[in-house]
């Protein structure tokens, strides 16, 4: 540093430091969308396919990790560019593709799920979670 | 006739610690006021200062919001500020590589 200014290289070390540290600290929400998605893929397959008391535990869970989502979202310091671009079409993608176990699970579910039935509701979860996975993954690559 | 890239240098921005509030928040969407302190190593006097600085070149906005009863400062680049780093950016990269290397 020369005098109270940067050298050019200097300013450019600086600024790649920066940006790695604020980078760094953008993959909270990553691993956060990432953690929900898995939690999706586990959350229907309980709901539907467990017996007591799966079906309550996962409710419980489910309001437990909503409350600490909450709660570390409204204690975030830095907001990443990625995550504002991609988190309404994720958000939106989520809700549509949460709603689909939901009523398939509810208005369609037999007396006595069946194979064929317990294989479409375990992919319907899986592809449930899937855009926060890919939303995840993507914020933890940036 | 100044040619010499150096003297497009940005001044506001040339500063260290405003050098690293423009990069830190260019990389972020926006950054909380603590965030910044912590990153940027400095007091809350002198982080304060400088944003006050950027502020008025309205390089920076800055929003407060309260969480209950407890105050947050938020800030993120304008669009000009965005733009006078992205330029600043370019300054510095012509400046380095039209520097001969020992």
């Amino acid at each position: 540093m020369t005098g109270d200014h940067f050298s050019p290289d200097e300013a450019l070390q600086e600024i790649g430091r920066v940006d790695r540290q604020v980078r760094h600290s953008s993959r909270g929400p990553g691993r956060a969308y990432l953690l929900v998605g898995l939690a999706t893929m586990l959350y229907w397959p309980a709901m539907f396919l467990g017996g007591r008391p799966l079906p309550m535990l996962a409710g419980v869970g489910w309001i437990i990790l909503t409350v600490a989502l909450c709660v570390y979202w409204a204690r975030l310091r830095v907001h990443n560019r990625l995550l504002k671009q991609i988190n309404r079409p994720i958000s939106a993608a989520y809700v549509v593709t949460m709603m689909v176990p939901f009523v398939v699970g509810m208005c369609l579910r037999p007396d006595r799920p069946d194979t064929g039935w317990t294989v479409v509701l375990v992919a319907l979860s899986v592809l449930a979670g899937l855009p926060l996975v890919y939303g995840g993954l993507r914020l933890m690559r940036s | 006739m100044r040619v010499h890239p150096r003297h497009e240098l940005d001044e506001i921005i040339h500063a260290p610690v405003r050098l690293s509030i423009m990069a830190a928040l260019a990389a972020a969407d926006k950054a909380d006021f603590r965030f910044l302190r912590d990153t940027i190593e400095v007091s809350d006097s002198l982080l304060s200062k400088h944003i006050l600085t950027l502020e008025e070149a309205g390089y920076v906005h800055v929003e407060k919001t309260f969480v209950g009863k407890r105050a947050r400062t938020w800030l993120s680049l304008t669009d000009q500020g965005r733009a006078a780093f992205e330029t600043y950016m370019d300054v510095l990269r012509r400046i380095v590589e039209a520097t001969p290397r020992a």
